[in-house]
């Protein structure tokens, strides 16, 4: 375990040593600084941790993991860990999920449905959703944003929090797609995140691989809610914004794990001292819905905008540009190609009202994607969650 | 079943759209943001110019502020192939890729970026997007579906965006804001190194063009008073002089008088850009007269 978090603290937190500790322009400084970042390496660190802890846990999940012979044992791991479709942006396995699995594979057993529509659907979400909402978004730069209205701002800011869940959920969904074809199943990484009412449910719907794997592997380890109320909030606190630091080098992430923590643990304080309950469904339930959507929305800036001053910037200029004209096309066109994340939102949302009806025409949905990826992709842009 | 059933019902409908862009005689602007501006420009040159016409063409190379002139007031054979955001070496290599060759390359002054061919042209080029986006016409950008729609609405609401652009330039403090970006980016200076590196490729690419028996024209856009003398604008000038001596290449004469009105004190004003559109028109006739 201090092998492979040694490799990922050498590789991708060494520009961060750097420019915090050290002159970038020569000795420890420019060497750290120009030490070349590894693709995957996250996933595949962590997926490292998993395969030591899950054979060195005596679990009985776990009795597959280790087959007699050694020669399969290191062919198998091997395996868990190169594995393809999800090495650069995840899921990330966990070696009791995937291992049991390595098998002889035949053609015959492959569910083409399900891997179908887990690849149109990660396809459409990132070359239709994601890509084209990029290039609107784009001026969510420094100082690109100080010359737009407030109502450009806001637009751009939730076009991001659409363009963000598109292009990774669309990753995790072509992964999921593309291992189905190799004969595996792979974790949901996504479920429907925008629908949730509390950060804790946001957190059981967002990169669920990863909020399972942190909470696995470092929340239960650091005690959990076993010791305690004060300790269950640092314990949340310290997760989240080590979370928050797994996405990148730089302190804004640790920011925003910072505010995800402190929202996790203020949440479990005001539920642990005033016991409110909202019947899912009503006005209150939706409005609060509205209020995690909104909050996480904002979170997602420090994720555009690396430095901390900017990002209060941009909170100045949505207060201070209100005068300023309004580019409505542009305005229009996020609001079109977000409008199918929020409709694959309200239809699990209705997926009970009219389950038969939905079931019938599901091929005419995929059939839409598949034209809308032939012919409205927007131009090819790296996935997000690359860079982590 | 699913699936069979997902796929007829996709060609079904790629055929329709087919059949509707070949029938139809779109005029209006598709463009969705700045980039599919400049694609839908790039994709008209590579896709839908014969090869044949262009022998006739002037081609308009250079950066957003090119942009800004209007081809069809120079005459009938004028392309504008002036890219926002990028500069005037990503027209000169495209023509370049292309193997096209235009009557004469006005080639704009005042911006010499990135010398590295934007991506999204090189996936324009390549062998297989040529084959499908000539083939099937629903392929290219500039018919994308949404693209249609919304241009269609913004066709139809065409005065009352020229309002909008309009008031947005009346704000002065935003002007100002602009302008002392512009200015502080302007003042910073390009190392001779770096300089003499692109300058080097422009002049191969120019001599390319010159041995072909394309005609260069150099031309340098109005920018704001302010801007004029900064010293980036001041090196690049010496630096075309330098690498493309006067007696040898030819340049347009700018404006004598600055009374232009800008966005931003970069970019002419629509009105603005008429006025200089009508100046090189001017400017060609007599090139050509002397000729």
């Amino acid at each position: 375990m201090v092998i492979n978090l040694g490799i990922l603290c050498f590789f991708k937190y060494s520009p961060l040593i750097a420019t915090s500790l050290f002159d970038t322009t020569r000795g420890v400084g420019f060497f750290l600084l120009t030490i070349p970042l590894p693709i995957g390496i996250s996933f595949f660190t962590f997926e490292g941790i998993s395969l030591v802890v899950d054979t060195y846990r005596d679990d009985p999940k776990t009795q597959r993991l280790v087959n007699p012979s050694f020669l399969t044992h290191i062919r198998n791991s091997f395996f868990f860990i190169i594995f393809f479709p999800h090495l650069v942006s995840g899921p990330i396995l966990k070696a009791h999920d995937f291992i049991p699995q390595i098998d002889r594979k035949l053609f015959k057993n492959i569910d083409w449905e399900y891997c179908f529509k887990a690849l149109v659907t990660g396809y459409f979400l990132k070359l239709v959703v994601a890509d084209n909402l990029k290039d609107f978004t784009s001026s969510l730069i420094y100082p690109g944003f100080m010359t737009l209205s407030s109502f450009t701002l806001v637009a751009m800011l939730l076009g991001y929090s659409f363009q963000i869940f598109s292009d990774f959920a669309g990753y995790s969904s072509i992964a999921l797609g593309l291992a189905g074809l190799f004969g595996y199943r792979l974790m949901q990484n996504f479920n429907f995140p925008y629908i949730s009412a509390s950060f804790s449910e946001f957190w059981r719907r967002w990169h669920i691989s990863l909020s399972t794997f942190l909470k696995e592997y470092l929340y239960f380890p650091l005690g959990g809610n076993r010791k305690g109320k004060v300790r269950t909030y640092i314990n949340l606190a310290v997760t989240m914004i080590l979370g928050g630091l797994w996405h990148g080098a730089a302190w804004s992430y640790a920011v925003w794990g910072a505010f995800h923590g402190l929202a996790l643990a203020l949440e479990r304080l005001l539920n642990d001292r005033f016991k409110i309950k909202i019947r899912p469904g009503s006005f209150f339930y939706t409005i609060k819905t509205l209020f995690v959507f909104s909050l996480v929305s904002l979170a997602w800036l420090l994720f555009k905008l690396p430095n901390f001053s900017q990002v209060i910037m941009y909170f100045k200029a949505i207060v201070a540009n209100r005068g300023y004209v309004t580019n409505y096309v542009s305005i229009l066109l996020i609001c079109i190609y977000s409008l199918p994340v929020i409709l694959y939102h309200i239809a699990y949302l209705c997926r009970n009202i009219t389950p038969v009806f939905y079931r019938k025409r599901e091929f005419a949905m995929y059939s839409m994607m598949l034209f809308l990826i032939i012919t409205n992709s927007g131009t090819p842009g790296t996935f997000i969650y690359f860079q982590f | 079943m699913m699936i069979r059933r997902s796929l007829i019902l996709t060609a079904v409908l790629l055929i329709l759209f087919e059949a509707f862009i070949r029938l139809s005689d779109i005029k209006w602007d598709t463009s969705q943001n700045d980039k599919a501006i400049n694609l839908i420009s790039a994709q008209n040159f590579i896709y839908n110019l014969p090869d044949n016409e262009v022998g006739m063409d002037t081609l308009i190379i250079g950066s957003s502020i090119s942009r800004k002139l209007l081809p069809d007031s120079l005459g009938e054979h004028y392309v504008n192939l002036a890219f926002n955001g990028w500069s005037s070496y990503d027209g000169l290599e495209l023509v370049r890729l292309t193997r096209k060759k235009p009557a004469c390359i006005m080639v704009e002054m005042n911006i010499v970026g990135n010398q590295i061919l934007q991506q999204d042209m090189v996936s324009s080029l390549r062998p297989l997007s040529y084959y499908t986006n000539t083939t099937f016409k629903s392929f290219q950008l500039r018919n994308q579906p949404i693209g249609l729609m919304v241009g269609y609405f913004k066709n139809l609401m065409k005065n009352k965006i020229e309002e909008q652009k309009k008031k947005k330039r009346e704000n002065l403090a935003l002007y100002k804001f602009n302008l002392q970006l512009e200015k502080k980016k302007l003042w910073q200076t390009i190392p001779d190194s770096v300089l003499d590196a692109k300058f080097t490729v422009l002049k191969s690419m120019i001599n390319h063009f010159r041995r072909e028996n394309i005609n260069v024209i150099f031309f340098e856009a109005p920018i704001d008073e302010e801007l004029e003398n900064t010293a980036t604008v001041v090196k690049l000038r010496k630096y075309f002089h330098l690498y493309f001596p006067v007696g040898q290449y030819t340049y347009l004469p700018g404006p004598k008088i600055n009374n232009f009105s800008y966005s931003d004190g970069f970019h002419l004003t629509a009105e603005s850009a008429v006025v200089y559109t009508l100046y090189l028109k001017q400017q060609l006739n007599d090139l050509n007269n002397v000729n």
